[in-house]
C-alpha cells in the first residue's frame, strides 16, 4: 500500500542560529528536529509562530538586512531555495485547498507537479484517502466537505508525496474536541507510516500531551522571541 | 488572509518588465500627446484667442448642455435607481441588467434612433405630437438624458442594493418613516456613487462627439469636441483654433475626472466600514416580499426602464429593403466597412487586455512600494478623462512628423488603433483590477510547497477565475471599439472607413433607409455583446 514514491532516507531538520526581524521583534531559533521526532511549537498569538513555519517552508526568506542563520535538512542547505523545491509538507491553518479543483485534484496536485502518470496519481489517492473514510468522497467538491473532511483532505495533500518535512500550523484550532481527538489519532497513525520530522504549531495543551515527543516553547525575551526546547 | 504576502508572488523581472512596458504606454499614449498640446501653445503671438467670445460661447454651451443633462438624468436616475435597487426580486435584477444596454450601442445608433424619433417626418410627428427637436440642443440633452440616466439608475441601484436590511429595521423600531429612512440611512450610504455618477455624466456629456454632431446637425448646436472636429476635418483647417479648443476641453473634463476620483476615494474609506455582507441580508429582504407586490411592481419596473431603452429599438420599424439585389448592394458597400471595423476592434481589444494584464502585473509588484502605487493607480486612469479628439490632436502634434496619421496606410490604422487603446484601456483595467484584489495568495502558497511554480500555479489554480473577466474585457473593449466614432472620424480616410463613420457618411446623405438597416446589424451585434457579458461574468466563480 505505502510503496514509497520517493525513497529518499528521512533527515534530520535543522534550524541553525535564525534570527529574523519580525516588526517589533527578531525571532531567533536554534534547533533540530529528528525523523520520527514530532515537536509541538507553543507559544503566545503574534509571538512568531507562524513566521518560523513560514521560513521552513520557504514561503519567508532570511532576507532582512539583519537576518542570518541557516536552514538544514540532513546535509542539504535549504535557506535559499524557494518553497516549490524544498518539499515540505505544509498544512496551513486555513487548510489553503484549492476550490476550483475537487478531492482528487487537490490530493494528488503534489504528483502530477512530480509528473506522475494519472493511473498511479489515482491509486495512490484512492489509497490514501481510503485510510481516512474518505473514498466515496473522491470526486466531491471542496466547498461541498465537512470542517473535519476537509481538514483530512489537507493533511494527505501535504502527506501524500512524501515530503521531507511535515510542518503544520495549528491545523485543529477550529474544530470541536471530538474531532481534534479523532483527527489527532489519524495524524499519528500517517506520520507512523512517513516518519519525517515533524513541526506542529499549537495552543492546545492536549496536542503536547497526545502528540509531542520534544517541545518547542517561545520565551519573550528584550526585543527577541526566542524558540527554545524543552 | 495572508494579503501581505501577494507582493512576494509576482517575480522580480516580470514585476519591472510589466512596470516598463505600462510607463512606455503611459508615456507615449498619454503624456506626450497631452505635452504636445501645451508646446503648442508656445507658437501663438498672443492668448486673446484662448478667452475669444466665439471661445467662451461653445464653452458656455457646452458646459450648459453638459450640467443640463447631467443634472436632468441625476435626478431622474436617483430615483429609478432607489426603486430598482430597493429589492431584489428578478425583475429587478433584469431591470438592472437592462439599464447596462445603452452603453453597448454605439452613439451613431442612438443618433439614429432619436433622428428617426424626432425627425419632422419622425414617429413622434406620425403620432401627431410634431415635435420637430431633431438638430436642436434639446435634442442632444434629450438623447443624453436617455443614454446617460440608465447610468446613474445602475450605480445607485447596485449601491442601494449593497445596503443591509438591519439599519433600515433599526431605523423603523427608532421611530422613522419610509422619508425619514431615505434622507439619514438610505441617501449616506448612496451619496458617493450617486455623485459619483452624475460627474462622469456631466464629463461624457462635454466629450459626446457623434450625438452632438449628428443631433445638433453640426453648426446649428455645436459643442467643444465638434468644434475642434470641424476645425481639423470639416471645411477650414485650423490648427490654433483646434488646440484652443483642445486645452479648454481638457479642463472641462479633466475637472469632473478628478472629482471622480476623489469621490471614489472617498467612498473607498467610507465602505471601509462596511463589514456586513449584504448578499446573506438581500435573502431576508426577499422574504419581506409579497405576492401581490411582486406583479405590480415587477411590471412597472420592467416598463421603466425599457421605456429608456425603447427610442433605440425604433431602428428595427419600418426596415425597407426593396429587394434582394439592393441588399446584395448595400452588404457589398458594407463589407469592406465591417472588415476594417473588426481589424481595428480585434487589435485594439487584444492591445488593451495585455496592457491592462501589464499593469495589473506592475501594481501589484509596485505594492512594495505604497505611495508609488499610488501615484501610478491615479495615472493610469487619466485616459477616463480625455476625450478622444483632444488626445488624437495631442497625438498628430506630437508625432505627425513622422507618422501622417491622415495618410489613410497603415499609419492611419495604427494611429486609430492606438488612440483606441489609450482611451478604452481604463475599462479593461477596470475589470481586471479587482479580480486581481481577491488573489487566492494562500492556495499560491499551498501550491508552492507542494512543489508547483508560479506559473503553473496561476493557470491551474487562478486562471479559471481570471477567464471571465479576461474575456468580458476583450468583448467590452471590442464593442465599443466597433462603435467608437471620434477617432475613426479625425483619421478616416477613404481606405480606411469603419462601419459607425460609413454610418454616419450614409446619414449625412440622407440614405436613412440603407442607415437604418446598418443601423440594425450594429444594434443586434451591441445586444448580442452585451448578453455575451451578461452571461460571462454571471459564470464567473469568485472564491
Amino acid at each position: 500500500m505505502f510503496d514509497c514514491i520517493d525513497d529518499k532516507p528521512v533527515s534530520e531538520l535543522k534550524v541553525q542560529g535564525v534570527q529574523k526581524e519580525v516588526s517589533d521583534f527578531v525571532l531567533a531559533a536554534d534547533f533540530s528536529v529528528k525523523p520520527g521526532q514530532r515537536s509541538v511549537l507553543i507559544g503566545r498569538s503574534g509571538s512568531g509562530k507562524t513566521t518560523l513555519i513560514r521560513l521552513i517552508a520557504g514561503l519567508d526568506s532570511l532576507s532582512g538586512a539583519r537576518d542570518q542563520g541557516r536552514i538544514w535538512l540532513g546535509t542539504k542547505d535549504m535557506t535559499e531555495l524557494p518553497a516549490q523545491k524544498r518539499k515540505m509538507g505544509v498544512l496551513f491553518q486555513d487548510l489553503g485547498l484549492f476550490p476550483a479543483l475537487n478531492v482528487l485534484e487537490n490530493v494528488t496536485f503534489a504528483l502530477k507537479m512530480q509528473g506522475f502518470s494519472r493511473e498511479k496519481r489515482e491509486a495512490e489517492a484512492f489509497s490514501w484517502l481510503q485510510k481516512v473514510g474518505l473514498e466515496k468522497k473522491i470526486h466531491s467538491r471542496i466547498d461541498r466537505l465537512s470542517g473535519g473532511e476537509a481538514q483530512r483532505v489537507a493533511l494527505i495533500r501535504a502527506l501524500i508525496w512524501k515530503p521531507r518535512a511535515f510542518l503544520l500550523d495549528e491545523p485543529f484550532s477550529a474544530l470541536d474536541r471530538d474531532l481534534r481527538n479523532v483527527l489527532r489519532s489519524e495524524l499519528l497513525e500517517l506520520h507512523r507510516l512517513w516518519p519525517v520530522p515533524m513541526i506542529l504549531v499549537s495552543h492546545d495543551p492536549e496536542d503536547l500531551q497526545q502528540i509531542a515527543t520534544q517541545q518547542l516553547r517561545v520565551v519573550e525575551e528584550s526585543g527577541f522571541r526566542r524558540i527554545q526546547v524543552e | 488572509m495572508a494579503r501581505d504576502h501577494s507582493v512576494h508572488l509576482i517575480p522580480r523581472g516580470l514585476g519591472w518588465f510589466s512596470s516598463f512596458v505600462v510607463f512606455l504606454f503611459w508615456v507615449l499614449g498619454v503624456l506626450i500627446p497631452l505635452g504636445a498640446l501645451f508646446f503648442r501653445l508656445k507658437f501663438f503671438t498672443r492668448m486673446e484667442g484662448l478667452f475669444s467670445s466665439e471661445t467662451l460661447s461653445l464653452v458656455r454651451v457646452t458646459f450648459d448642455q453638459a450640467f443640463l443633462s447631467a443634472l436632468i438624468s441625476g435626478a431622474l436616475g436617483l430615483c429609478l435607481g432607489l426603486w430598482i435597487g430597493g429589492d431584489s426580486r428578478w425583475a429587478s435584477r433584469w431591470a438592472e441588467a437592462f439599464l447596462a444596454v445603452p452603453f453597448g450601442i454605439p452613439s451613431v445608433v442612438v443618433a439614429l434612433g432619436w433622428v428617426l424619433m424626432l425627425g419632422r417626418s419622425g414617429f413622434l410627428a406620425r403620432m401627431g405630437i410634431p415635435l420637430d427637436w431633431a438638430y436642436s440642443m434639446k435634442a442632444v440633452i434629450l438623447a443624453h438624458v436617455f443614454l446617460n440616466l440608465p447610468w446613474v439608475a445602475l450605480l445607485v441601484a447596485q449601491s442601494r442594493r449593497a445596503l443591509p436590511i438591519q439599519p433600515l429595521e433599526a431605523a423603523a423600531t427608532l421611530g422613522a418613516g419610509p422619508m425619514y429612512r431615505l434622507r439619514w440611512v438610505v441617501f449616506p450610504h448612496i451619496r458617493w456613487a450617486f455623485f459619483s455618477a452624475c460627474t462622469q455624466v456631466f464629463g461624457l456629456c462635454v466629450m459626446s462627439f457623434a450625438l452632438v454632431m449628428i443631433l445638433g446637425g453640426g453648426p446649428p448646436v455645436q459643442t467643444l469636441e465638434s468644434a475642434l472636429y470641424t476645425r481639423l476635418r470639416y471645411g477650414e483647417f485650423d490648427l490654433s483654433g483646434a488646440v484652443i479648443y483642445a486645452l479648454w476641453q481638457l479642463f472641462l473634463t479633466l475637472i469632473p475626472w478628478i472629482v471622480v476620483l476623489w469621490i471614489q476615494f472617498k467612498s473607498e474609506s467610507h465602505s471601509l466600514n462596511q463589514n456586513i455582507r449584504p448578499g446573506i441580508l438581500l435573502d431576508t429582504q426577499v422574504q419581506h416580499s409579497s405576492r401581490t407586490q411582486f406583479r405590480i411592481v415587477d411590471g412597472a419596473q420592467m416598463v421603466s426602464v425599457l421605456f429608456f431603452i425603447a427610442p433605440y429599438f425604433l431602428i428595427f420599424s419600418n426596415l425597407k429593403l426593396n429587394s434582394m439585389d439592393s441588399f446584395k448592394s448595400l452588404i457589398s458597400e458594407i463589407t469592406p466597412a465591417l472588415k476594417v471595423s473588426f481589424e481595428i476592434a480585434g487589435l485594439t481589444a487584444l492591445g488593451v487586455v495585455l496592457v491592462a494584464a501589464f499593469t495589473v502585473i506592475a501594481l501589484l509588484f509596485l505594492e512594495r512600494w505604497p505611495r508609488f502605487k499610488f501615484g501610478i493607480s491615479i495615472l493610469v486612469l487619466l485616459p477616463s478623462g480625455i476625450s478622444t479628439l483632444v488626445l488624437g490632436l495631442g497625438a498628430w502634434l506630437a508625432y505627425g512628423k513622422w507618422v501622417d496619421p491622415f495618410s489613410g496606410t497603415i499609419a492611419a490604422l495604427i494611429a486609430v488603433i492606438g488612440l483606441q487603446m489609450v482611451i478604452f484601456f481604463p475599462i479593461a483595467f477596470r475589470v481586471l483590477w479587482p479580480v486581481s484584489q481577491a488573489m487566492p495568495v494562500r492556495q499560491f502558497e499551498a501550491a508552492a510547497t507542494l512543489g508547483c511554480p508560479l506559473y503553473k500555479a496561476f493557470w491551474l489554480l487562478d486562471w479559471p477565475r481570471w477567464k471571465g473577466p479576461v474575456l468580458s474585457a476583450f468583448a467590452v473593449v471590442m464593442a465599443a471599439s466597433l462603435g467608437e466614432v471620434a477617432a475613426a472620424s479625425l483619421f478616416y480616410h477613404e481606405d480606411l472607413i469603419s462601419l459607425p463613420v460609413l454610418l454616419s457618411r450614409w446619414m449625412a446623405r440622407y440614405r436613412f433607409e440603407d442607415a437604418q438597416v446598418l443601423a440594425a446589424l450594429f444594434l443586434i451585434l451591441s445586444l448580442l455583446t452585451v448578453i455575451f457579458i451578461l452571461r460571462s461574468r454571471s459564470r464567473v466563480r469568485l472564491y
